[in-house]
Order: structure tokens, then C-alpha cells, then sequence
């Protein structure tokens, strides 16, 4: 699946610098969802530690099982999300509108990344 | 999908945070803009004929707060006079890129085809040559985070009596504000805990004696979300950098920053909630007095005590002494 993908506010100095991926060809197929995009971004594309753009479940908010270890690839994937103040942004408008990590993706979809927590 | 619950009619682009509505781009830009207008009106901000300096660090608050007073202004005519204030703290390849955006703010025509008039007060040029690359190499890394926040400050007050403004505006959003609630609760400080959320600050309380000028600082953004601002910033194509200090680790800060982060995903009523602890608690401390104001014998600086923080400090860099870590100890 081709997708463009924008890292703003902060978020590209996670990943060296780089700041959009246009038109970037993935191994993300038909279902795939932002979860599979994030993990797809950590594995192949992150040059700074994970927790700096992940959470895999915050106490706040109630998800405290990490995953046992051993667990597939597909259980990781449930827990992952974005860190808490990075804003994401589905075809320039807000990710919450369209159900957040849980969104399908499509062909040419852009997804952008904003980072609240840099500078100020 | 649904529509956008202001004009029925466009698609939504955003979900508030302060109150779950759906909004589309152009009502969003709208209201985020009349919400700071509100702000500045119900709180009598503004005053025709008055001087308001911007306090521009070239980050995302103060060039969306830059963007939308200018805009507003146009809308609703003021009749204030605005110009953007900067501060340089000698930190080589962190400010330089940040002024570079300011200059870029000042010079952007919105509305105004002259741009903003911009004044850079530096450092060095008030505190001796001491810039906070020369402090670090100087005392460390530990503990400058005072010397910048003292000197930044009364930076402030000498740029904007450079020039000759009645008022500094702060980029200061509701994130960051309910998180100095959440700091000063967790240190105990009740005095700052009581003083954080008001929407304007005198350094010197108004009771005063003498005729101490003191310009007034204020945060029309108090009530805006960091959210928000970053989403106008994007819709606006505001052009701001996000490049960390880098002598600042805010270790005990950013706990609390990540803390509230998360229960703002959780519950994003959150800030608004804390900011009105905070305010509650201010109405419930009323009568509690600054200290009397007068004049640091060295620099002619307000301050209360002989000699200002900020000579102190400059002195104490002068012999090598490394004064206490009062590390965090800033109001943002
Ligand atoms: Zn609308
Ligand atoms: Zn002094």
C-alpha cells in the first residue's frame, strides 16, 4: 500500500531528520490498520528509542498488561498506540474523528504526525 | 460521517477536546480565534492607544498567539499597537534557529504589510557577556535553568521598556498552565499555586511603594488547548520551530507534563479542570500580599530586595561560586 506519511512539531527528530514520506511505497496490505503503520514505523523507520513516539498502554488509561512475552507480532500490535501528545492527523484532519489506531488504512492516504511535547 | 457541528454543512476536521464537538476547518479557525477574542474582552486585556509587546520565542504558541491577535485586531480594531519581543539567550544553534522563524513572523504580512517590529534584547548585552553557553561552560549543565530563567525575565521587562509598551502578551496555553498548577501543588508552593492561573501578573503588586514601572504581563491563550493551537498552527501553515533547549532536561517538569498528557487522553476536561482548582484556590487566598517592591542598587532594576536576582547571579558567575540549584523553579 502507498501511503504519504508526515513527521512535524518535533516528531521528525525521531526519525533522523526525515520529515515526509511521499507517495512510500509499504508492505501494508488491504486491513491494516494505523497500529500495523505504527509498528511498521518503529521496525523500519525510528532512529531514537520507541517510548519517545509509542506507548504500548498507560496506566492512566487502564491498559497496564504489556504483552507476554513471546506473544505474535499481531498481539503487539494491539496494544500499540502513539505517545499521549503526539497529535495525529488522517488526510489533514483529526484522527479521533475516525476511530484513531483502530482506522483502516487506504491506498494513498496520508497520515500525519505533530508533536506537541518538543520546544515551546 | 457526520457534519460539522457548528455549520451542518462541511465535513469535521477536528474533535475539541474542551467540549468532544466536531468541528470543520474553517468554523474551527473561527472559533479558536473569537474564543482568544472573548479572553481578552471579558477580562479587559486591552485598552485603545496601549503598547502590547508579543513575547515571540519563535515556538508554536507565541506565533499562533502573533497570528491570531493581528487577525483579531484587524476584526474587532483594538486600537492597540503590537510588536514582537525576543529574547536571546546566547545558545548557539537553538536560538539562532528560533529568531530566524521570529524574523520570519515579523516580517509575514497577515494584515499588517509592514510587519510587526521586532525587538531582540540579548543576553549578553544586559548580564556582562554572559551568555547561557558561556554560564554552562562556566557552572555546568545542573542549576542553569535558574540563570536563564532569571535573566529571560527581567530580559523581558528591559525589551519591553525598549519598547515603551504597557503590556507583554505570553504565548502561555491551558497544557501549560494547568501543568504549573500541577507542579507548584506537587512542591508544596502555595503562593505560586495561588498565583498561576490568574490572566495577568504585575511582578510588583500594584500597592507598591514609589512608581516602580513594571509592565504587566498577560496569556490571552490561558484557556486554549496545546491541541488546538498545534491544529491552527497546521491549518494556517504557520511556520514555527520545535527544536528543544538543549541545556534543558526538565526531568521533575516532564514528568508532570507526561502525566497530565495522559490524562488529558483519558479525559480531556482534565485541564480545564485543574486550571479551575487553581483558580479556586486563588479566590479562596485573597489578601495575600506580595512583597513591597523597590529598586536593586546595582542595575536600578525592579526588585525586592537590594540587589536583584538577576546582579546576583551575574556576581556569583563573576567569582565561580555556584549558587543553590533552584532547578524547575521558573514559572513557564
Ligand atoms: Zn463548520
Ligand atoms: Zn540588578
Amino acid at each position: 500500500m502507498k501511503l504519504s506519511i508526515e513527521f512535524l512539531g518535533g516528531c521528525e527528530q525521531l526519525f533522523g531528520g526525515v520529515s515526509r514520506l511521499l507517495d512510500h511505497d509499504t508492505p501494508l496490505e488491504d486491513g491494516a490498520t494505523i497500529r500495523h503503520l505504527l509498528a511498521y514505523l518503529r521496525d523500519h523507520h525510528m532512529r531514537a528509542r520507541p517510548d519517545l513516539f509509542l506507548d504500548v498502554g498507560s496506566a492512566v488509561s487502564g491498559a497496564t498488561t504489556l504483552p507476554a512475552p513471546g506473544a505474535s507480532t499481531e498481539d503487539v500490535d494491539q496494544q500499540l498506540s502513539v505517545r499521549p501528545g503526539i497529535i495525529v492527523l488522517i488526510n489533514n484532519a483529526d484522527w479521533e474523528l475516525f476511530g484513531m489506531e483502530d482506522y483502516r488504512l487506504q491506498e494513498a492516504d496520508r497520515v500525519t504526525f505533530i508533536s506537541t511535547l518538543h520546544g515551546g | 460521517m457526520s457534519k460539522c457541528h457548528l455549520c451542518h454543512e462541511r465535513p469535521p476536521a477536528l474533535k475539541r477536546p474542551k467540549d468532544g464537538s466536531f468541528v470543520c476547518k474553517q468554523c474551527f479557525l473561527d472559533i479558536f480565534e473569537e474564543e482568544v477574542h472573548q479572553t481578552i474582552v471579558s477580562n479587559k486585556l486591552f485598552r485603545p492607544g496601549m503598547r502590547v509587546a508579543i513575547a515571540a520565542s519563535g515556538g508554536k504558541d507565541s506565533t499562533v498567539l502573533a497570528h491570531v491577535l493581528t487577525r483579531l485586531d484587524a476584526r474587532h480594531q483594538y486600537g492597540v499597537h503590537f510588536s514582537l519581543l525576543s529574547i536571546d539567550e546566547g545558545i548557539a544553534g537553538y536560538r539562532d534557529d528560533s529568531l530566524a522563524a521570529v524574523r520570519r513572523t515579523a516580517g509575514l504580512p497577515p494584515l499588517d504589510p509592514l510587519g510587526l517590529p521586532l525587538e531582540v534584547v540579548s543576553h549578553a548585552e544586559l548580564f556582562a557577556g554572559w551568555t547561557m553557553d558561556r554560564v554552562v561552560q562556566t557552572i555546568g549543565q545542573k542549576g542553569n535553568c535558574t540563570y536563564c530563567g532569571v535573566f529571560r525575565r527581567q530580559a523581558l521587562d528591559r525589551g519591553a521598556a525598549r519598547l515603551r509598551a504597557d503590556l507583554i502578551v505570553t504565548g502561555h496555553n491551558a497544557d501549560d498552565i494547568a501543568e504549573t498548577v500541577l507542579m507548584n501543588l506537587l512542591r508544596g508552593d502555595i503562593a505560586r499555586l495561588t498565583r498561576c492561573t490568574a490572566i495577568v501578573t504585575h511582578t510588583s503588586g500594584s500597592d507598591g511603594p514609589g512608581d516602580v514601572p513594571v509592565v504587566p504581563r498577560c496569556k490571552p491563550l490561558k484557556y486554549a488547548y496545546e491541541k488546538e493551537i498545534v491544529m491552527y498552527a497546521f491549518f494556517r501553515r504557520l511556520d514555527y520551530v520545535a527544536t528543544d533547549c538543549v541545556y534543558s532536561p526538565h526531568a521533575y517538569r516532564g514528568h508532570a507534563r507526561v502525566f497530565l498528557k495522559q490524562l488529558e487522553t483519558a479525559r480531556p476536561s482534565a485541564i480545564l479542570d485543574i486550571i479551575h482548582s487553581g483558580e479556586a484556590l486563588t479566590t479562596a487566598r485573597q489578601g495575600t500580599r506580595l512583597p513591597t517592591q523597590g529598586v536593586c542598587s546595582v542595575c536600578g532594576h525592579v526588585s525586592s530586595s537590594r540587589v536583584c536576582a538577576a546582579c546576583q547571579l551575574v556576581d556569583r558567575l563573576n567569582t565561580f561560586e555556584i549558587p543553590a540549584v533552584m532547578d524547575d523553579a521558573m514559572p513557564r
